[in-house]
């Protein structure tokens, strides 16, 4: 355990140190940032709901990419540059190894996933404020519940974990980095040709329910933006996250055996 | 003597391409280096001696064949023996010296303020101290082959191995390096060293082995392999050409022949050191 902390937290330096990320979620907290200078461009939606869907955009975007970008730039640069080779001369296993650097990502994931929640919850208090006498009728109801941004944050990171052991299994079995990035990517837009077929109704059964075990089923975690106007469903965060922490698991051990198999 | 480790009939291959052709790398190889010993590796490139490293540390997986380190198979536990410097050496550029030492001292499963102090000592060993606090990315090459032999020797190991430690180093750094492992020689650790130089080979090492083609072309006591049977070396000062000519019927009088007559000389690096001294 003491090993895969270590290169975990060596992975989280090696990770902000990365522009493209830095770059990344810049961008992605300015979207947010400016969510309510961008209001003008609402076309009757609700304000508050509009500046929160800027933050959950963002969180579920930007940090799909990253997830993919940085897992897969931190195992293979581990690799491409050699440090690979000084580390497993160490008494350092292989799942050790896979471990580390999926923690390590899942940190810094933790860190972008913190920003943008509280950049979103910052950004829907000034909102509010900027209401005034008219509050009544521009909130149109809504109550923003911050405890509730929070928690969907939370599952989304847990989403992004999820995603980033995808990649982190398949960085384990490819030998170049655009090969990872772009399978990576294959991943995640089958997930969500699955969670818009099943959002628009479709059914999950046969092939699809095959898929969704395959693949990393988010419809499980679209309908939690409901916590940010309303009530915490603790069964339905519990049964998210799990389903997150599962996957997960099933993937860096996946990833681990992939890394064992591999030659350096 | 125990053996620190026992190779028998390792064979590997390299598959390339979708059909996987396969390379030959090692075919067979088998031998033993002792405990306490400074054991040599050399042979041209491609001749098998990264790939024979790389097996000792478990990093690639041979065809056929064992490989035992301090009688056990190579595994998790028996790498906590070995320190490795690896040929060109990569670290985490923005890791500082002592940072980045004491961070291989910790994965050998040192304590924090252990780690630390041993990260020290061994960068003081290898004459980076000055160093310590300076980021990796900002080393020239012979500093972070100074770097790679600290992180291989911070958790004392029984074994190191040694690959290409002279690599980048000038003649002074290459001193160093050479008096750090006999050093270690006298520490009773095992040392396996790979070079291309041959100087630094012949002066370290008690044994030696050639690698070509994956196989062992030869392999025992560096003294018996450099003998050339029957002859004798005698190093004459004051003699000017007509004692030589006199030694020489001498010697063919008693029925020995002077084979190659030279006038003696230091090595190059023997005159470059002393120049360099000289100069400071």
């Amino acid at each position: 355990m003491r090993n895969i902390t270590l290169i975990s937290i060596n992975t989280l330096h090696e990770t902000l140190r990365q522009k493209l990320m830095l770059i990344i979620a810049l961008v992605a907290l300015a979207l947010v940032l400016s969510s309510k200078y961008l209001l003008s461009l609402d076309l009757g939606h609700e304000q508050l709901r509009f500046v929160f869907d800027f933050g959950s955009g963002a969180l579920g975007f930007f940090g799909s990419i990253m997830a993919v970008v940085a897992t897969c730039q931190i195992f293979h640069s581990e690799i491409e540059n050699k440090t690979a080779i000084t580390l497993l001369s160490k008494p350092v296993g292989f799942a050790q190894f896979a471990a580390g650097k999926f923690f390590g990502a899942a940190m810094a994931l933790a860190l972008f996933a913190f920003a943008i929640a509280a950049a979103t919850c910052a950004m829907l208090f000034i909102t509010r404020l900027g209401f005034g006498n008219s509050e009544a009728r521009l909130s149109a109801g809504l109550s923003t519940n911050y405890a509730g941004v929070c928690a969907f944050a939370f599952a989304q990171w847990c989403k992004l974990c999820a995603i980033s052991a995808v990649s982190a299994f398949i960085c384990s079995v490819s030998s170049s980095l655009l090969f990872s990035v772009i399978v990576s990517f294959m991943v995640l837009a089958a997930s969500t040709a699955g969670e818009v077929t099943l959002w628009l109704g479709g059914k999950s059964e046969g092939f699809a329910r095959l898929a969704s075990y395959i693949f990393p089923d988010f419809h499980v975690f679209s309908a939690l933006e409901s916590f940010a106007f309303g009530p915490i469903d603790t069964g339905q965060f519990a049964a998210a996250c799990a389903y997150a922490a599962l996957y997960s698991f099933a993937a860096v051990a996946a990833a681990a055996f992939g890394s064992s198999r591999r030659e350096f | 003597m125990n053996a620190a480790i026992e190779i028998s009939n390792l064979k590997k291959y390299y598959k390339y391409g979708i059909r996987g052709i396969a390379v030959k790398a090692l075919d067979g190889i088998s031998m033993s280096i002792g405990e306490g010993e400074v054991f040599g590796l050399i042979g041209p490139n491609g001749a098998g001696k990264s790939t024979t490293i790389k097996i000792i540390l478990g990093l690639l997986r041979p065809n056929s064949g064992e490989c035992r380190i301090f009688g056990k198979p190579v595994s998790k536990d028996a790498k906590k023996h070995i320190g490795y410097l690896p040929e060109n050496p990569y670290f985490y550029k923005y890791l500082t010296g002592i940072e980045l030492v004491s961070f291989y001292a910790k994965l050998c499963g040192m304590k924090s303020e252990k780690a630390t102090a041993a990260a020290e000592k061994a960068l003081d060993t290898v004459g980076l101290s000055d160093a310590a606090n300076r980021q990796v990315g900002l080393y020239s090459k012979g500093m972070l082959q100074r770097a790679g032999l600290a992180q291989a020797i911070v958790h004392n190991p029984s074994l190191v191995i040694l690959d290409e430690p002279a690599s980048g180093l000038d003649p002074i750094g290459a001193a160093d390096m050479a008096a750090i492992v006999t050093r270690l020689k006298n520490d009773g650790k095992t040392v396996l060293l790979c070079s291309h130089m041959m100087s630094e080979v012949e002066k370290l090492c008690s044994r030696a082995a050639i690698l070509c083609s994956g196989k062992i072309a030869a392999i025992g006591k560096m003294d018996k392999l450099l003998e050339i049977d029957g002859r004798v070396r005698l190093d004459i000062d004051g003699a000017d050409a007509k004692t030589l000519a006199k030694i020489s019927e001498f010697a063919a009088s008693l029925g020995a022949n002077v084979v190659e007559k030279s006038a003696a000389k230091i090595s190059l690096e023997e005159f470059f050191k002393r120049t360099v001294e000289a100069g400071k």
